[in-house]
């Protein structure tokens, strides 16, 4: 990540893998702003109503989006006149390299194990040793003993002494 | 004797104000440094257990624990890329860099020291300054905080490395985000697209959480087999004249975190903001650069968040109008004791704001003890292989996302925003700029709304930019944020500077 940042900030040689859609993205979040608040600025059409404040940050973002785009446009994208679909891969492919990706995956298991009612401690210790194991499977001893001394210090400190519940 | 002196000498009469203090100040510093647990939640949860305490006992602990929470806020910050405490957002900057490299002792010792500098000018001036700072601050209209907020947003482009448009459309994306929920005069749901989940906004502090640490976490995992830097723990105590070197940065930061911190709402959060923009922009050659481990911007916002403990009191003490939600915690404690802070509270029983005074200076003189100690253990966190860390960051982040309100959902928001981090970051987008704009977004529009409301109209407002003092010059400093870095202001100042060489 660090070197196609520093490729764009510093060289400002390509653009990233990704980078256009990233703009269409971010006009699209502004755009839905721009547009509920014109719709509730209909409704209540003072400049102190609800609307007016976000209408003039989602048109503000909106004209900066533009104005970042038609810098953009100086650089190359490192991947000029590849194929839309061979694009859209090579875009995953840097936003969520291997070990992120699969990082973020067992990140998402846990959160799915605590929200269909794992009790918290269970859940831990399989997201603690499955992504320890993961990234460091040579010491999976270590990595046990890692996972109960966190899991008896956070219960210590958050049950214990400060009474806060768990999920 | 007089008042005052009862005031300041009576924590030394009573052995166990001085206990309660001492107690209060080391829980308080490593609750601040434990993500997911704050100050304000801690000194929350004293005041059911210190209600049946003596007044000035229970003061005492509130003290301590507020003091120790905005110091240790910095030390997740150092280690862990995770501010423990809001006030500490600004300590990720330069702080976690410098753990990086091996300096994670070098930061704690120099952020313990200036910590207590700040503290003990933000108590120094709530001693002297209190009648003419409250007065100050109550002098300030709508138009002053919604210039106030805009000069925050204004900070964007110092506080990325980057291009300062993408730090700006990050900003406009948290205050919009910031915006979903119950519009907060009107009780119109916003940007819910009809969730009632939503009415109730988005939490900033588990957005920080996400977009700290969960982020982070994901962005380094690629790097998990990377060297471990060893933390040089050797020193840990700063060289005197590294100290001095930076008292009069220190001693800067300090008077605008105690400005900061006497404002209603502003708090320790937005002093350390915009104490490090003061110092990237008045700091010209650090040792090392801004966003990688300069110790100037760690030193200021380090002084100024704790200088703000101080101020925040001035107006809970003077006007009964809490500085910042912690303020606003003890002087409920204080009004169930039977105290009254406000106007009269001088007149009253003046002695209390003398304890007050005293118990700040004890509290930040004992942050050197407990601030300079246990920093090998706290080290050895950086010091614990990736592929651990990671994890335990992640574990520590849901946990923190979780007590915040005790729900599920709020583990769901943290891994979104840690997502959007993630991918703002992967695309040059610096997180900072939107997490400031989720927390001055409010502020910002309910003032600008208030403006409207007060002088009767956008006329009203622009009339009173030119009609009152403290409303102008806020607005020459947001021009000339604005205008500073264009292509016409560079070129207007190197003609007069051209002019003013061709003279000599």
């Amino acid at each position: 990540m660090s070197e196609n940042k520093q490729k764009n900030t510093e060289g400002a040689k390509f653009l990233n893998p990704g980078q256009r859609f990233f703009t269409v993205f971010l006009l699209a979040f502004a755009g839905f702003f721009l547009w509920q608040s014109i719709d509730i600025l209909h409704q209540y059409p003072k400049v102190s109503g609800p609307a007016f404040f976000p209408l003039c940050i989602s048109g503000l973002m909106i004209f900066l989006v533009i104005l970042d785009f038609v810098k953009s446009l100086k650089i190359p994208a490192i991947d000029a006149g590849v194929p839309l679909g061979r694009k859209l891969i090579d875009t995953f492919k840097y936003v969520f390299p291997k070990e992120s990706f699969i990082f973020l995956l067992i990140c998402i298991a846990y959160f799915v194990l605590l929200v269909l009612g794992v009790p918290f401690m269970i859940a831990s210790v399989l997201f603690l040793m499955g992504s320890m194991c993961y990234m460091i499977p040579h010491n999976i001893v270590k990595n046990a003993i890692y996972t109960v001394v966190l899991l008896v210090a956070i219960y210590l400190i958050f049950v214990l002494v400060f009474k806060v519940s768990l999920p | 004797m007089s008042q005052s002196l009862i005031g300041l000498l009576t924590p030394f009469t009573d052995p166990m104000m001085l206990v309660a203090l001492a107690i209060g100040t080391c829980a308080g510093v490593y609750v601040g440094a434990i993500p997911g647990l704050t100050g304000t939640m801690a000194v929350s949860l004293l005041v059911s257990l210190t209600f049946s305490w003596r007044t000035n006992i229970a003061l005492a602990a509130m003290c301590g624990v507020y003091i120790g929470a905005v110091y240790g806020g910095s030390r997740s910050a150092i280690l862990l890329n995770i501010p423990g405490a809001p006030a500490a957002v600004a300590d990720v900057f330069d702080g976690y860099p410098m753990a990086l490299k091996g300096q994670a002792a070098k930061a704690i010792g120099i952020a313990t020291t200036q910590s207590v500098v700040g503290g003990l000018f933000g108590t120094l001036a709530l001693l002297i300054l209190t009648p003419m700072v409250s007065k100050f601050a109550l002098n300030f209209s709508p138009v002053d905080y919604f210039l106030l907020s805009i000069m925050g947003i204004l900070m964007v482009g110092a506080l990325g490395n980057g291009s300062m448009i993408k730090g700006m459309i990050a900003a406009c994306m948290g205050i919009l985000l910031g915006r979903v929920g119950q519009d907060y005069a009107m009780g119109i749901p916003r940007f819910t697209m009809g969730q009632r989940q939503l009415l109730a906004g988005i939490p900033s502090v588990v957005a920080m959480i996400g977009l700290y640490g969960f982020s982070e976490a994901l962005a380094q995992v690629n790097m998990r087999d990377a060297k471990i830097v060893k933390q040089d723990v050797s020193r840990i105590v700063p060289e005197f004249k590294v100290v001095v070197k930076h008292l009069p940065l220190t001693l800067r930061c300090a008077v605008i975190g105690t400005v900061v911190g006497a404002l209603p709402g502003a708090g320790g959060t937005i002093a350390s903001l915009l104490a490090y923009d003061h110092a990237r922009r008045t700091v010209k050659n650090p040792e090392v650069p801004f966003g990688e481990g300069a110790i100037e911007g760690l030193v200021a916002p380090e002084s100024s968040n704790n200088a703000a403990v101080g101020g925040a009191f001035i107006p809970m003490l003077t006007l009964g109008v809490p500085g910042d939600a912690v303020t606003a915690i003890i002087m409920s404690a204080l009004v169930m004791h039977g105290m009254n802070p406000g106007p009269m509270l001088m007149q009253k029983s003046g002695t209390l704001f003398y304890i007050v005074v005293m118990l700040n200076i004890l509290g930040n003189l004992l942050l050197l003890p407990f601030g300079l100690t246990g920093i090998k253990v706290f080290a050895k966190f950086v010091e614990i292989p990736k592929g651990r860390l990671f994890p335990i960051i992640f574990m520590l982040a849901v946990v923190g996302a979780y007590v915040t309100n005790n729900m599920i959902a709020h583990i769901g928001w943290m891994m979104l925003f840690g997502l959007l981090g993630y991918i703002l970051k992967k695309f040059g987008f610096p997180a900072s700029p939107l997490v400031l704009g989720i927390v001055l977004g409010n502020l910002m529009e309910t003032n600008w709304r208030n403006s409207l409301m007060s002088f009767r109209g956008f006329g009203g407002v622009i009339n009173s930019i030119f009609t009152r003092p403290i409303t102008l010059v806020l607005f020459l400093v947001v021009l000339w944020t604005l205008v500073k870095g264009t292509r016409p202001y560079r070129w207007c100042i190197e003609q007069i500077k051209g002019l003013f060489a061709k003279k000599k």
